[in-house]
């Protein structure tokens, strides 16, 4: 009798290896896949775009007028008189605006837009009288290689922009000509930087 | 009498993650078509000229453990959901990109004698060619399911 009870439960654990062993078994587990997108960087004002101090006169006959480059390497400022009732006279240089991209993608190139022209006015109102600026230039400080406007291995580029001043040939119909009222004339212009 | 057969059941396969799978920080220059980045499972990584790549990405790296010694493993990777999702919210202001082509070096592979195995995971990355990415971090979910 006991030799049969251990012959069935013998040949039982045999059926049930054999199925057992037709199983599969399965390991599942659930992660994740990622992308992230930095489509925007960082564009900073390190140094203003100034003409300095001025004496200026402005005129009232339409080919009299007076410019004041500042270039954008930073090294020079140019007066330029057309005809004999405007002027300027610098008292102190100004300086080439100069802009610092950060955390762009590294060794890529960037277009700088063209950069509209804008009027510098008294923001207290006391004088109407204003300064065109125009003929914007850029220059390269730090960038990478080999093209001018392309960041470097840190996503940085650092460049320049100079323009040129002009006396006021808005106010023409006024009828008048005279010197500027001392005070700081200001405007604002907008920068775009593309990928 | 059935003692024996819990010696299998007791095994405690694991699949870890060592690395996930990351398509790296991007820009994208333009979203006027379908741009693709295919990342291999090998590492090697080709993108259209649109994607501007800051911080490359690295195929997915799975650590097989306690598997059964020298077994062949079967390796299916299921994406329930190819569209990515904006991490930690729900935005529908943004773009979203499609991640396909899920692969290893082979969907079999063999573990060592102590039960390992290390499976690498590789993806295509799919730009929707319409609309507006932000800034953001965007996933998606694929389930490894490992069999023998």
């Amino acid at each position: 009798m006991i030799k049969n009870k251990l012959t069935r439960l013998l040949a039982l654990t045999a059926v049930s290896t054999a199925m057992l062993s037709s199983a599969t078994f399965a390991e599942t587990e659930t992660f994740t896949a990622s992308v992230e997108v930095q489509n925007s960087f960082d564009l900073t004002e390190t140094i203003p775009l100034s003409f300095g101090i001025i004496s200026a006169i402005f005129s009232d006959v339409a080919t009299d007028f007076s410019t004041l480059t500042v270039d954008s390497d930073g090294t020079s400022a140019d007066v330029i008189v057309n005809g004999t009732a405007s002027a300027i006279v610098p008292i102190s240089a100004g300086t080439a605006g100069q802009f610092t991209i950060a955390n762009a993608a590294p060794n890529t190139v960037l277009t700088i837009d063209t950069i509209l022209d804008f009027d510098l006015t008294d923001p207290s109102g006391g004088t109407t009288r204003q300064f065109q600026i125009s003929g914007f230039t850029l220059e390269s400080i730090s960038s990478g290689t080999p093209f001018a406007f392309d960041t470097d291995a840190t996503g940085t580029l650092v460049f320049n922009v100079g323009a040129t001043l002009t006396t006021d040939i808005q106010v023409l119909a006024a009828g008048v000509a005279g010197p500027y009222d001392d005070t700081t004339y200001t405007g604002t212009f907008d920068i775009t930087v593309n990928y | 009498m059935f003692f024996i057969f819990y010696s299998s059941s007791i095994r405690s396969e694991t699949i870890t993650e060592v690395k996930t799978l990351d398509f790296g920080v991007i820009v994208l220059k333009n979203n006027n078509a379908n741009y693709v980045m295919n990342m291999t499972f090998s590492g090697n990584i080709t993108a259209d000229p649109e994607i501007i790549i800051i911080e490359s990405g690295h195929p997915a790296e799975y650590d097989l453990s306690d598997f059964p010694p020298n077994t062949q493993l079967t390796i299916d990777i299921i994406a329930p959901d190819t569209e990515t999702n904006l991490a930690g919210a729900i935005d529908p202001s943004t773009s979203q990109f499609t991640i396909t082509n899920y692969h290893t070096s082979s969907s079999i592979i063999t573990t060592d004698a102590l039960g390992n195995a290390t499976i690498s995971v590789g993806a295509t990355l799919t730009s929707s060619g319409t609309g507006f990415y932000k800034d953001a971090i965007y996933f998606s979910y694929i389930t490894i399911m490992v069999s023998y």
